[in-house]
């Protein structure tokens, strides 16, 4: 679970090692994971299927990048609304910047400080000013969809120039680039988050806030770089789902936060901070997104699809505390 | 409320009787055979120093912890007091030291709580609840005006409301902890006119203080605890304030374990620190291989000295010198890299991460140290936290089980070894032994020692005052946010040290206790 426990993992005694794969998030969810492709697999035949499979890594990618900034902010004890409304803001906004003219060298880099700015925002509100995170990124949230809103009228932003579009289409041995990214970018934030101390802060932040500013860690400073990380990887999914689908939409990811919250809770981070992995968020947003399929497979409606994703994630966060009590 | 009863008190049974209660936590005893009583009409003082039992047994007769053995009868009868709940329904009400009022609702609201009188549709009869208010406040003698909210009250004001909360459930007993430790002398004064109109009624009442020249001021009876003890029961005729402090702090052997330690050169000096409404004008030095005690009650500032100090908190005057030079800290970050490091009190909130690793939480001030490019060696950090382990006799059963899992005294010691880590020339530590055990806190004394003797500077800040004497060269007293006095370690004894923190003027202290 992390640099030291690991190390003690292979000197350690053979029960310990049986408890710690038992104690992980990751093995279980692994293995929930594996019955619901074996049980689809029977079910549906169109389900183990190439194509399928590449439609939903597809459709995964923005949840997953972003699930990995919510599980760097739940690992510090905060978490952030907002991240569906700035995809949607992002999007427009350089699909607008790029109708209107400008290159996507420059395009990307501005949206990028938009997005961040947005980050930092919530990262001073939630520490410096001590709004809680609920508050301070539900206003955002509301600012940054009102404002996606206003720049367009309402309307998808379209026209874009099929340079943009490369980066959504392109694929590389069969394989879409955006999901070699996607998965590029979770195996450097999970090896980071185990291993850097930059990082490893965040957990001392989310257990203990007081011990952590009197052991000598720049608390604010921390929450604020998590929040900013956050941001800015909703403005890359923003980015890369206007590259997909060539426009941007004033209306896309609502709902999105809870879609994430809910896969970075179910693969291991808790509320309370302290806890949680990049790698458990997108093991998360694998069984999140399992489920839709498999429900669309079924052809259950779109509409009993979100009440079955509530019950999913009541259930898990209500296990997660039952096993943590027991444990005591 | 009964009338007066003045003769008839004598041959009543006592309103309130304890038998032999005692409790452990835990497996250590914290309440050891205590037995007194309370009679009708009666104010019995209750005193003692920190961790004596005082509010453990207001805690047992008030219903929040269950009794081990021992009984506990009211007016005569055997209370079964399992819950707050039924302490109330017996009559028995409470004033805890943490005020309970919700500052947004009015007095009358906060007086009834959920009892508040209604209507049909549960709507509150609010001309009623004001009625009873006002009522209730004036067999008090109380006049004020029931409507306005409790946010806008006086703290004076706030505890009578208190009072008038915990009796509004037809009380025989009232118990009050510290009642005054947030109220300005003419506010006291109001108070204990109110708690000798309530004696006259008839209500036995035990009044818990620190503040022991109050205690003999409105008590009738005195009972002293000690280590868990009930050292004895006097009447307020027959003792007086030097003989109540003796009997508190009893004829210990403080063991001394100083052994001629070499003070050198200037450390740390406190010029004026200030801030309003928590410290005043306080100066004092700290040398290399110097223990300088800082004792003084809850309250008295003296962890908010320690964490300005350190750079956690804000001081608006005076400055600190760190080897002879101004030094402005930026915080405990910058503090560390100076060698000057903050042990805090409340080691569950403040000091360990519960959920953490031992080795996480010992590695968390080195991280720098232990790790390469930013990247952290899991070999170095599993090898500074065995060393560290290893070195301080942290009995854990491997460096990878979280520090809830560990007894409060290993707790402890991990941070204490987490600070050590750093090498520090200064340490400041806020109650290093709080709540370990006695052999735990053997072992952090001798580490204490044995660092002052390789020329680190301690500031000990502890609310046991054995152990500030024991370890010592100086000990500092602060009272109310001031240093009220430095006194070397051959003027001070635990009478004069008691005698000062609990608000005696220097003077008075040195002529009514001698020494």
């Amino acid at each position: 679970m992390n640099a030291v426990q690991e190390s003690a993992l292979q000197t350690g005694s053979r029960p310990a090692i049986w408890r710690r794969i038992i104690a992980t998030r990751e093995i279980p969810l692994l293995g929930l994971i594996a019955m619901v492709v074996l049980v689809m697999s029977i079910a549906s035949p169109y389900f183990f299927s190439a194509s399928n499979f590449r439609a939903m890594a597809i459709g995964l990618v923005p949840t997953a990048i972003i699930t990995i900034g919510m599980t760097l902010l739940l690992v510090s004890g905060a978490f952030d609304l907002s991240v569906g409304s700035v995809l949607a803001l992002t999007g427009t906004v350089v699909a607008l910047l790029i109708v209107r003219g400008a290159p996507v060298v420059v395009a990307v880099p501005i949206t990028a400080l938009a997005g961040a700015g947005i980050g930092l925002v919530n990262g001073v509100l939630v520490t410096r000013l001590s709004v809680n995170p609920l508050v301070a990124t539900l206003g955002t949230m509301s600012v940054a969809r009102g404002l996606a809103l206003v720049l367009t009228e309402g309307y998808s932003v379209s026209g874009l120039p099929p340079s943009f579009g490369f980066m959504g289409v392109a694929s590389w041995f069969g394989v879409p680039i955006m999901v070699v990214i996607t998965i590029a970018m979770i195996v450097v934030a999970d090896l980071a988050l185990r291993h850097t101390r930059a990082l490893r802060q965040l957990y001392y932040v989310g257990s203990n806030e007081t011990a952590a500013r009197l052991s000598g860690i720049s608390v604010d400073l921390v929450r604020i770089v998590a929040f900013v990380a956050t941001s800015l990887l909703a403005t890359l999914a923003g980015i890369l789902l206007a590259s997909r689908l060539m426009a941007g939409t004033p209306t896309a990811g609502s709902g999105l936060e809870l879609q994430v919250l809910a896969a970075a809770v179910i693969g291991g981070a808790s509320l309370r901070g302290g806890e949680g992995t990049v790698l458990g968020g997108f093991l998360g947003v694998v069984f999140v997104a399992l489920i839709n399929d498999a429900m669309t497979m079924l052809a259950v409606s779109i509409y009993w699809q979100m009440v079955v994703i509530g019950v999913v994630l009541t259930v898990a966060v209500a296990l997660d505390m039952l096993v943590r009590r027991r444990q005591g | 409320m009964t009338p007066a009863p003045t003769a008839a008190a004598s041959i009543a049974a006592p309103r309130l009787e304890l038998l032999r209660l005692c409790k452990a936590y835990g497996g250590v005893p914290v309440i050891v055979d205590v037995s007194f009583d309370v009679k009708p009409g009666e104010i019995h003082g209750l005193v003692g120093e920190n961790g004596a039992g005082k509010t453990t047994i207001m805690n047992m007769i008030s219903g929040v912890v269950p009794v081990d053995s021992g009984e506990i009868r009211i007016d005569g009868q055997k209370a079964n007091l399992a819950s707050p709940r039924q302490a109330q329904q017996m009559g028995v009400a409470t004033v805890f030291q943490e005020l309970s009022l919700v500052p947004a609702l009015s007095i009358a609201e906060n007086i009834f709580g959920n009892r508040a009188p209604t209507g049909p549709a549960g709507v509150i009869r609010w001309a009623e609840l004001y009625h009873r208010a006002r009522a209730l406040l004036g067999e008090l003698g109380v006049s004020i005006e029931v409507r306005q909210s409790v946010a806008s009250l006086s703290p004076g004001t706030r505890q009578l409301v208190e009072i008038a909360k915990a009796l509004s459930v037809r009380a025989r007993l009232l118990l009050l902890d510290e009642p005054t430790s947030a109220l300005a002398p003419p506010e006291v004064d109001v108070l204990f006119g109110l708690l000798k109109r309530l004696r006259a009624s008839g209500m036995g009442i035990i009044y818990i203080s620190h503040r022991i020249s109050e205690v003999l001021a409105v008590s009738d009876r005195i009972s002293v605890l000690r280590d868990g003890r009930k050292i004895g029961t006097w009447a307020e005729s027959d003792t007086s304030l030097q003989d109540l402090v003796r009997h508190m702090v009893g004829h210990r052997i403080g063991e001394d374990i100083r052994i001629s330690r070499q003070v050198g050169a200037e450390r740390l000096r406190a010029v004026g620190l200030g801030r309003a409404n928590e410290l005043a004008d306080v100066s004092f030095a700290l040398h290399s291989g110097e223990i300088v005690g800082v004792a003084g009650l809850m309250g008295s500032g003296r962890s908010e000295l320690g964490r300005m100090l350190v750079g956690n908190r804000r001081y608006t005057a005076g400055r600190v010198l760190i080897d002879g030079r101004a030094i402005r800290l930026r915080g405990v970050r910058d503090a560390i890299k100076r060698g000057i490091v903050y042990l805090p009190a409340d080691r569950k909130a403040e000091g360990v991460f519960l959920t953490k690793s031992v080795a996480d939480n010992i590695i968390v001030t080195v991280l720098e140290r232990v790790s390469r490019f930013g990247i952290l060696s899991r070999i170095r950090c599993a090898e500074v936290a065995r060393a560290a382990v290893r070195k301080w006799r942290v009995r854990a059963t491997d460096i990878t089980q979280p520090v809830m899992r560990l007894s409060g005294g290993n707790q402890q010691k991990v941070l204490l070894a987490k600070w050590l880590l750093t090498n520090p020339q200064i340490l400041i530590a806020d109650d290093p032994t709080r709540g370990v055990d006695v052999g735990a806190k053997h072992e952090i004394h001798a580490e204490l020692d044995e660092l002052a003797r390789t020329g680190t500077a301690i500031l000990l800040i502890s609310s046991d005052l054995p152990e500030v004497l024991a370890l010592s060269d100086r000990v500092l007293v602060m009272y109310a946010g001031r240093l009220i006095a430095d006194l070397a370690r051959s003027e001070a004894s635990e009478k004069t040290v008691m005698g000062l923190a609990a608000g005696l003027k220097p003077e008075k202290a040195a002529a009514e206790l001698g020494r």
